[in-house]
């Protein structure tokens, strides 16, 4: 597949406007402003069967087909820049090496639904990003792809960049447009959604970098054209995954949606690092469940990930060979998740710090035999919280329960770890 | 009341009807049956922050174990609390929130009337299975009334949320990020609401305790009597909390078309004078102690020998604007029966003028409740420092405000943030007395160090609006834009005129 995000890939370069534009950029914006309505715009979106890349996966263009038609009044779009999921960085690697289609994507949005102001909210560490983008942002402004009139069409687009002061629940939408209000982070009660009822009470559609980015490529192209992309019939565009662990060549590639498991790491990962073997891996990010070695064939797509009892979120894959506790790991995912609670409601702030306890203990072979049943009580009553912090947070532990018991209940039953700390 | 659209549900096999949009807890409470809350409070409505209020939805959408609070009650719906799937949620929610309690009731204030206490034994949790270390954390002095003990807090966001959205003060809030967050100022500092003392009543558990009553008594040894507060005319609802005949404390008394759940600190706090020692406690005649009945009797037959003497037109009654209704009430009796020549209850003419002017506008068609006021649309204040005169009416037009009323202060010089109940302590201390209004110095002389009925602090000069507060707009009158709009002023001044002592040059 011919990459589409990151086909500029060199180290430490971004490309120009002009590089971008001789390859084709801001066509798809210059061909939807002077021919596509809006409705054409989302329909191809619809068509494409783009789906979220942020960690949902829901439907980019049933998303924006809920924002109220005809009402008065502003309405925003908000790009998800705040990446903290541990083991994913795809947006970061868009972001530095080509931000480009990330500015038509949102421009071509911006048009879809109808918004004059958009904000790119990203995260604090970011700050090359951030840097490279407000670069980007300016370099597009003096050509006439930003601000007013972009293109002589009418259309208005002011884009501001937010460097949040950087916490993992801004990721959560809601959250997210309360820290860009300006006020404390936690996430509002749904309904209303924000596609509803958003930032500053306007209709607001909020969606994750590489979602946007991959917009002017479906409107260029065709949605059928990027649809087939994938691997599979069922699955649709390309996806950035960004591999990291104990694997020969850990990176951020471009793959069609719907590669398998096996293909990611025995194909562009170059394998296991030498001596290691595959044990299992994270699929998407901290919050979703273990793959194993049984999921080897598994289509990295929505649903078959889904199916085999975990999530694609992110496409954030962590791999780990056999030397790995696996208590060890989720521990360590357990306890950045309980410091990133928002602390806004009971099962999130008080129950991820037991679950972090327990786990300790377990690590630290003090653990006993009813602390299991605590840990699966606790996979199933945070799925009662609030947002979907917690529940996400209970990903690995899930993961860890239903295939590593055996190495669980090994430490509690030696008194220690087994597994040689390095 | 008459709702057109009636919503009639299931809750443990009673049939409820509530109007709709009443969510599935307050329909559940209409029949008495108590589902554990702790963040949604009635003034406050539903926050879905603490999860402990949860049942089971058999039949409606959504089905399952759902949040009380958050979900509307819907036609046909039938719901289970005592569900053991929700019954075990609910008890899995209280030992979390019991995880970092300190168990310390016994040395607790709010021990006997604690929320969390009840919650906690009617959920069924008895054992600590965490045996971790607990989260600790540092108190704060609050000032002189309310008492600080974050490490019993259970992170309802109740005082938050009513400091800050309900009052409209700033100086308190939550600082910090999951299980480490804390209640509390940016460092230690008397509360600036007028309104502070509310907390007390709002905490669900310990975590602030009326400093003044601390450690003299329980609930159970009070002597409570529903009550009307004194200090001023709009008559909130009170219970007084007396032992040993001693008033120790005061707790506001809901009455939703008075005062709803709260009471202002004046009314809260000003007790000293109940209590002060030179309160006359024996009656006397020609400096005798004597009983009651004889004093009565002695008053009785002194008044029978004054009118045979000079006459009933030579006898005056006199009441007094800071007495109670019921004094008053009978000060008018009492007139009637000796057919007493005057009754007077203001000591400056001009003042019982005014009154007898506003009094006559007031009828029985046009008089507004406090309740009326908080879902009021337009509010106009006339010459009147409500946060200085009235309180709790600042924090009725604040609720008014909030749902979207407009709100104009006539008079150049009342401070706009006053009419919002938003002027904080601080603000008002900093300010000198105005001259043309006496404020409540004429209040009778409480705990001499009472911030907030201390000579003065009536009329502040207009001052720029508390920083970071929400919600404020520019635009909302007070006075005309010509006068905001002055080239010459610094900035724009919020709600009144001109700095104090100057008059607007516009017209």
């Amino acid at each position: 597949m011919e990459p589409i995000l990151l086909r500029y890939e060199r180290a430490g370069h971004c490309p120009t406007l002009d590089e971008y534009r001789a390859d084709g950029g801001f066509e798809a914006l210059a061909t939807a402003l002077a021919g596509m309505s809006p409705d054409a715009v989302q329909q191809a979106v619809i068509d494409s069967g783009l789906r979220g890349r942020g960690g949902a996966g829901f439907p980019t263009g049933r998303k924006w087909s809920f924002v109220p038609r005809n009402l008065p009044g502003p309405r925003y779009l908000i790009c998800n820049a705040d990446e903290m999921e541990p083991g994913t960085y795809k947006d970061r690697v868009l972001l530095e090496q080509n931000p480009w289609p990330l500015i038509e994507g949102m421009a071509l949005a911006c048009y879809a639904l109808g918004v004059g102001h958009a904000f790119i909210f990203i995260r604090r560490g970011y700050e090359r990003a951030a840097a490279n983008l407000r670069r980007v942002m300016a370099e597009a402004r003096r050509a006439g792809f930003l601000g007013e009139n972009i293109l002589g069409s009418g259309f208005n687009l002011e884009l501001d960049v937010h460097q949040s002061a950087g916490r993992y629940i801004c990721g959560e939408e809601t959250a997210l447009i309360n820290a860009l209000e300006g006020v404390r982070a936690n996430p509002r009660a749904k309904p209303p959604f924000p596609a509803v009822k958003g930032l500053w009470g306007q209709p607001t559609v909020v969606n994750n970098v590489e979602t946007l980015a991959n917009i002017p490529a479906i409107i260029a192209r065709g949605p059928a054209w990027w649809k087939a992309l994938a691997a599979t019939p069922e699955a649709a565009g390309s996806k950035l995954f960004c591999v990291s662990g104990h694997v020969a060549n850990p990176e951020c590639f471009e793959l069609p949606l719907g590669i398998t498991l096996g293909e990611i790491i025995d194909g562009p990962c170059g394998g296991m690092r030498p001596g290691s073997g595959f044990k299992a891996c994270i699929p998407g990010g901290a919050s979703t469940p273990f793959l194993t070695a049984d999921h080897w064939g598994v289509a990295m797509d929505f649903d078959p990930v889904a199916k085999a009892g975990s999530r694609l979120g992110t496409g954030g894959i962590i791999v780990f060979d056999q030397n790995t506790c696996m208590v060890g790991v989720t521990l360590n995912l357990i306890r950045f998740f309980a410091r990133e609670s928002c602390g806004w409601c009971t099962p999130c702030r008080e129950g991820l710090p037991f679950v972090r306890h327990i786990l300790e203990k377990i690590e630290n072979g003090s653990g006993n035999a009813g602390d299991v049943d605590i840990l699966r009580e606790h996979v199933h009553y945070l799925n009662y919280a609030f947002c979907a912090l917690a529940p996400g947070a209970m990903g690995p532990l899930e993961g860890l329960l239903r295939l590593f018991e055996d190495e669980v209940r090994e430490h509690i039953t030696k008194g220690k770890c087994p597994f040689t700390r390095l | 009341m008459n709702h057109p659209n009636e919503i009639k549900l299931i809750i443990d096999d009673i049939p409820v009807e509530v109007p709709e949009g009443t969510s599935v807890l307050e329909a559940a409470l209409s029949v008495d049956i108590t589902i554990p809350h702790f963040c949604w409070h009635p003034a406050l409505g539903k926050a879905g922050a603490c999860r402990v209020c949860a049942v089971k939805v058999l039949e409606g959408s959504p089905r399952g174990v759902q949040m009380s609070c958050m979900l509307p009650a819907q036609d046909g719906m039938v719901v289970s609390t005592t569900d053991p799937e929700a019954v075990a949620l609910r008890k899995g929610v209280i030992e979390w929130l019991m995880i970092n309690h300190p168990h310390d009731c016994p040395v607790c204030d709010e021990g006997g009337e604690c929320q969390l206490q009840d919650f906690t034994i009617a959920g069924g949790h008895g054992l600590r299975r965490y045996d971790g270390r607990k989260r600790t954390y540092t108190n704060q002095y609050l000032g002189e009334y309310i008492e600080h003990e974050m490490n019993r807090c259970i992170q309802c966001y109740r005082c938050a949320r009513f400091y800050q959205e309900y009052a409209g003060a700033t100086d308190f809030g939550v600082m910090g990020r999951g299980n480490m967050i804390y209640f509390g100022r940016q460092g230690d500092g008397p509360l600036e609401s007028p309104f502070s003392g509310n907390l007390v009543d709002i905490c669900p558990t310990g975590v602030f305790t009326d400093k003044t009553a601390r450690f003299r008594a329980r609930y159970w040894d009070y002597d409570l009597a529903p009550s009307v507060c004194p200090h001023c005319s709009l008559g909130c609802n009170i219970t007084p909390a007396a032992r040993y005949r001693e008033l120790l404390k005061v707790i506001a008394r809901r009455n939703d078309s008075v005062n709803g759940w709260f009471i202002c600190d004046r009314g809260r706090f000003s007790n000293g004078a109940v209590n002060a020692p030179e309160r006359p406690r024996q009656a006397l005649a020609d400096n005798r102690p004597v009983s009651c009945d004889e004093a009565m009797d002695a008053l009785l037959e002194r008044l029978t020998e004054f009118l045979e003497l000079n006459g009933p037109a030579s006898l005056a009654i006199v009441g007094s604007p800071r007495m109670s209704l019921e004094g008053n009430i009978m000060a008018a009796r009492l007139r009637e029966l000796l057919g007493a020549g005057t009754l007077s209850y203001f000591d400056d003419r001009l003042q019982a003028e005014r009154t007898m002017e506003a009094a006559s506008l007031l009828t029985t068609a046009n008089a507004a409740s406090l309740a009326d006021v908080r879902k009021a649309d337009l509010v106009a204040i006339m010459e009147c420092d409500l946060l200085a005169e009235a309180p709790m009416m600042a924090l009725a037009v604040r609720q008014a405000w909030r749902g979207g009323a407009r709100v104009y202060v006539v008079g150049c010089d009342v401070p706009f943030d006053s009419a919002q109940g938003t002027k904080t302590l601080a603000e008002r201390s900093r300010s000198p007395a105005s001259p043309t209004h006496p404020g409540p110095d004429s209040v009778p002389p409480d705990r001499p160090d009472a911030p907030r009925t201390r000579p003065g602090a009536g009329c502040p000069p207009p001052l720029p609006a508390p920083g970071g507060a929400r919600g404020w707009s520019g635009s909302r009158p007070g006075v005309c834009s010509r006068t905001r709009s002055h080239p010459a002023t610094p900035r724009p001044v919020r709600g009144s005129a001109t700095p104090r002592g100057q008059r607007c040059p516009h017209c």
